[in-house]
């Protein structure tokens, strides 16, 4: 009787190690990393756009489709993210980003004058170029550190 | 053959240690922390030089250094999950290590 009891149990054991590997990270995804740096791209152009147009033209009505169309990319973002298993750390992190973009929005919608500064605009590009860096590059390493070779 | 756990948590140690080689990722971390670190000393310098020019008024200075905390938390999320990405190889080397012991065993 009892050797059967440490035969099962050695079974369940046998079969646990055999089968299991531990994931705390989602698996990789191109598709998720090629919408970060498309994106950061689309981000980056507003605020060169920003730059290129005089400070005292830069009024919250000439880029008003650009902020809803970013946002509306932002967001799919993140629904892309919250589809995956154990991706709790990116989903956080787009969706900091995300509220970024909406508070600045707000704050500009809320005052023309928000981005009059060249030195503000430059601040704010660099910020959202480190912000997406951040999630294309959180991706990109599960690429090369994923799963057991 | 006799299982000799000794021997299976020595083996389950060095496939972890191998996971601690530079290779496999620790040494991007770091370089990505220290790039953090700069990247976030930049912007704060350029908040401190706005609020200098009188570019800034104190509550946009404090709006700005809101977004910066929120940045930095960005970045430390994306440190997190490379970290983990680490741990995760190095817990299923040991994992391996020991399935190959019992898969000898057997």
């Amino acid at each position: 009787m009892r050797s059967h009891r440490n035969f099962a149990v050695f079974s369940i054991f046998f079969f646990l190690v055999v089968s299991c590997t531990v994931q705390l990270v989602p698996d990789y995804d191109e598709k998720v990393y090629d919408s970060t740096v498309a994106v950061g791209k689309q981000v980056d152009s507003f605020f060169i756009k920003v730059l290129d147009t005089k400070s005292d033209q830069r009024i919250y009505s000439r880029f008003v489709d650009d902020w809803s169309s970013i946002e509306a990319e932002i967001g799919s973002l993140l629904l892309q993210q919250e589809a995956r298993s154990k991706n709790e750390d990116m989903i956080e992190a787009t969706a900091k980003t995300l509220k970024m973009w909406t508070d600045n929005k707000a704050a500009f919608r809320s005052d023309d004058l928000f981005y009059r500064n060249d030195g503000r605009v430059k601040l704010h590009k660099s910020r959202f170029a480190d912000a997406f860096t951040a999630i294309a590059k959180g991706e990109k390493f599960l690429q090369s550190t994923g799963g057991v070779e | 053959m006799a299982f000799d756990i000794d021997d299976v948590l020595g083996g389950m140690k060095d496939a972890m240690k191998g996971e601690l080689d530079d290779d496999n990722g620790w040494e991007d971390i770091k370089d990505y922390w220290e790039q953090v670190l700069e990247d976030r000393k930049e912007a704060l310098r350029t908040i401190g030089d706005l609020r200098l020019q009188g570019a800034l008024t104190n509550d946009e200075m404090e709006y700005e250094l809101k977004q910066e905390k929120e940045t930095l938390e960005i970045q430390f999320l994306a440190l997190k999950q490379m970290t983990k990405s680490v741990l995760q190889r190095m817990i299923n080397a040991a994992m391996a290590a020991l399935r190959k012991a019992i898969l000898d065993l057997v």
